[in-house]
């Protein structure tokens, strides 16, 4: 264990909890309000709302939700690790960078889990869709979610604390307003695609919609993206923290 | 069991000269304090010892191992305490020490009886189960040193330590680096307090401008000067002290004090001289010390 990459990650695990005691269950309320208030709030803007529709409302419900999670809040966080010396001192501690990185993830991971458990109850009350729990969209959620707080990390270790207020500010308004998450594709100009199909956020609702909702075609290319993002932002931030001034 | 600093040099991004050439070495069993202006490079120091910070050359050697090539072998044999506090908001002092003990492998009751130790001996054990957000600076510095030093690793590196800290618990923090060293780790400890280093530690490492000016053992400077400090308004009463052995005087408007340095010869003559003063209410009061690291440190770094 002395030499593993999981060094210390119980104790950090145990001291983030002991932290952060307070503050992960009200961001795991504030998930679940906004999971609610998504669901039921979006649904306003349309009169009609067809099967589609509310298939794309309501896996695009659970995608906001998760880069809600990752690209700001997560994001935000850590950024204030870094003004306030945690960051630092973190990196003077006996433990693997992976460990400093995998307990962050899984902490901020499981505080977000109620708000989208909540945002699949509230799209079955809402719309009465079927949702197909598998070990695929078991899986697609993890990894998206995984993928999304790794992006938040990169934003914070990389950039300065008041240029990430900003970048997760518009991530958060180019996803909610420009980008096929929470309506068809189609509804876009073509020369978009080439835009939108770099970055997770679409390929992933695509994901979502593919594995728990049984709507359109499971595509790998849409997993490799994902995955890509993973693979990249996790050494980006094992780098950042690893990198000796 | 030492620790050597061959060379070393580091610039920053910015061309900030963070330290130039620096050549030392600490052994177990050894308070050395780092002593220096701010901005002179002690904490550049820390930070390459325990890996944070890539020299530009040179290298730092630990039971035959460079510290610059192993971080991971570094963090495992180096106690940190930071300049800034530990992250404390929302947990207790006892549950913060606990974090750090688990995090060194050391967990149930033998975390437990280790963290009960170190704040009795530190005095805070009435504060154990409040939180850290709700603590005074100096508490919170107090349980920043009890996170470093709990479990002390071979290597204790500690950076302004006392700040903040009361009287009564600067001296047990000491008393307990005392301990520390005489069970063979070695300290290494940043400071602004002068006299702190001349009571307690057993060597100190001057830094100017990144160099070490002066590496010497503390209770070793020059005593055969004192230093005569005269508090009065009137500065006037300076052309009477015209003893030949005065080496220096001064006079501080701001602070209303006259400071000499004396040769010993002539000590007798200026106490003299001035209690007759304070008889005509020339002098309000006097101060007389013995060459101190403050005297070589503010000569050291005027000299420069």
């Amino acid at each position: 264990m002395k030499n593993s990459i999981f060094l210390g990650l119980d104790g950090l695990l145990n001291w983030s909890i002991t932290r952060h005691k307070y503050i992960l269950p009200s961001f795991s309320i504030l998930q679940i309000i906004l999971a609610v208030a998504m669901v039921y709030g979006l649904a306003l803007f349309i009169y009609d709302i067809d099967e589609i529709s509310a298939i794309y409302l309501s896996s695009g419900t659970i995608v906001m939700g998760i880069i809600s999670v990752g690209c700001v809040l997560c994001a935000q966080i850590v950024s204030e690790t870094k003004q306030n010396g945690i960051f630092d001192y973190q990196r003077s501690l006996p433990v693997s960078r992976f460990s400093i990185i995998l307990s962050d993830l899984i902490i901020w991971g499981s505080a977000a889990l109620p708000g989208i458990i909540i945002s699949i109850i509230a799209v079955i009350s809402r719309f009465g869709i079927v949702i197909h729990i598998s070990i695929t969209s078991i899986f697609i959620i993890i990894i998206s979610l995984a993928t999304m707080i790794l992006i938040g990390f990169t934003v914070a270790y990389y950039l300065k604390p008041n240029v990430v207020g900003m970048v997760t500010q518009l991530i958060m308004i180019i996803s909610l307003l420009f980008s096929p998450i929470t309506f068809p594709s189609d509804r876009l100009p073509n020369w978009t695609f080439a835009i939108y199909n770099i970055f997770p956020f679409v390929p992933i609702s695509n994901l979502i919609r593919a594995s728990l909702f049984n709507f359109g075609v499971f595509n790998f290319a849409n997993l490799f993206n994902v995955i890509g993002w993973f693979v990249i932002c996790l050494f980006l931030s094992v780098y950042s923290l690893s990198k000796k001034q | 069991m030492n620790l050597e600093i061959n060379s070393i040099n580091k610039t920053y991004k910015n061309n900030v000269r963070a330290n130039c050439d620096i050549t030392i070495s600490f052994k177990s069993g050894e308070i050395v304090a780092l002593i220096g202006h701010n901005g002179a490079g002690k904490t550049t120091l820390l930070n390459q010892i325990i890996g944070n910070v890539r020299p530009d050359g040179g290298d730092i050697i630990f039971e035959g191992k460079s510290l610059i090539k192993n971080s991971k072998f570094a963090r495992q044999n180096i106690s940190m305490m930071t300049q800034l506090h530990a992250p404390l908001t929302g947990v207790t002092v006892s549950g913060a020490v606990k974090s750090i003990l688990r995090i060194r492998g050391i967990k149930g009751n033998e975390a437990d009886n280790y963290t009960d130790k170190i704040l009795l001996d530190l005095d805070i054990d009435k504060y154990k189960n409040i939180s850290g957000d709700k603590l005074s600076g100096g508490l919170r510095r107090l349980t920043s040193f009890a996170m470093a030093t709990a479990m002390p690793q071979k290597i204790i590196l500690l950076d302004e330590p006392t700040n903040d800290v009361d009287p009564t618990r600067r001296k047990l923090i000491w008393r307990y680096l005392k301990n520390l060293a005489s069970n063979g780790h070695i300290v290494i400890i940043v400071t602004h307090n002068l006299l702190e280093v001349e009571q307690y530690a057993d060597r100190y490492v001057m830094l100017d401008k990144g160099k070490v000016i002066k590496d010497g053992a503390t209770g070793a400077e020059d005593n055969s000067t004192s230093t005569l400090i005269i508090y009065t308004d009137n500065k006037d009463i300076l052309d009477n002290f015209n003893f030949p052995k005065i080496l220096e005087k001064k006079y501080n408007e701001k602070d209303g004090e006259i400071s000499m340095i004396l040769d010993r010869d002539e000590i007798i003559n200026c106490i003299n001289l001035t209690l007759e003063m304070i008889k005509d209410k020339k002098i309000s009061s006097y101060r007389l010390i013995p060459s101190s690291l403050e005297t070589v440190y503010g000569d050291m770094i005027n000299e420069k």
